[in-house]
């Protein structure tokens, strides 16, 4: 499982994730793709991705479906910080194509 | 080499590492492919499988999940994983025992990222055949170790 933590910094959600980000980690993930829907004045999203060891199909999913949540509220998203085999993954998924991914 | 995993095993634990702690040295580029392929094979064949859920992105899926654990149908219900290490590579297959009528791996979703896609672009080979609901990925060592 994966440990999420998100905070907000003036108009900037931050969600750091580590450990394992997977399937199993969707209900906790859904609350936040919640809170962020409900709109809270934040014009920009950035996942800290630097703690994360690995992430898998399921928790790719739930990085598209925040894409989807951003789009819609009009913010900015970037995905900060893969390394290793995460970063891998994400090139692999061609995440590149989709997603602001910041080094 | 054959490995029996249960369904709870599989979500609650890293069998893919296990699994691959057993298996001959290999270098990181092939050991990175088996990791990323066997989790993804194994929780396909888990979730989508024995347990046969169908989205596992619809709300509340954890409890759902947890429900059919406990089902005693769906939740003894193991995986095996077989390895065969040859000088030219690694096969592995992945069976599970969820209803060929009703259950089926999560096909891709989106923008390709559903297990299988993934599994199709780090395999040499990868089959999977619905009637008897096994999943063989073959991988060829890239350096000698």
């Amino acid at each position: 499982m994966s440990k999420v933590e998100v905070t907000t910094q003036s108009n900037t959600k931050k969600i750091a994730l580590s450990g394992h980000f997977t399937a199993m980690d969707h209900d906790q993930f859904r609350g936040i793709l919640d809170d962020l829907q409900s709109g809270q004045g934040c014009t920009s999203c950035t996942v800290d991705l630097e703690h994360l060891d690995f992430i898998d199909s399921g928790g790719l999913g739930m990085l598209l479906l925040l894409r989807d949540a951003c789009i819609k509220q009009k913010m900015a998203l970037s995905l900060n910080n893969a390394k290793g085999d995460v970063l891998r993954i994400l090139d692999i998924a061609k995440f590149d194509q989709l997603f602001k991914v910041v080094g | 080499m054959v490995f029996a995993f249960s369904s709870h095993a599989i979500l609650g634990s890293d069998c893919a590492t296990r699994v691959i702690s057993a298996l001959p040295p290999m270098d990181d580029d092939t050991r990175f492919c088996v990791r990323v392929c066997l989790h993804e094979a194994l929780y396909n064949a888990a979730l989508h499988g024995n347990l046969e859920l169908m989205d596992i992105h619809c709300s509340g899926i954890t409890q759902q999940v947890q429900d059919r654990l406990d089902d005693p149908r769906l939740g003894s219900r193991p995986v095996f994983v077989t390895c065969d290490a040859t000088a030219e590579g690694l096969s592995i297959v992945v069976k599970d025992f969820g209803d060929p009528q009703v259950s089926l791996p999560a096909e891709d979703r989106g923008h390709g990222v559903g297990g299988l896609s993934l599994i199709r672009r780090l395999t040499e080979d990868m089959t999977f055949d619905p009637k008897v609901k096994e999943l063989t990925m073959r991988f060829c060592w890239k350096e000698a170790i």
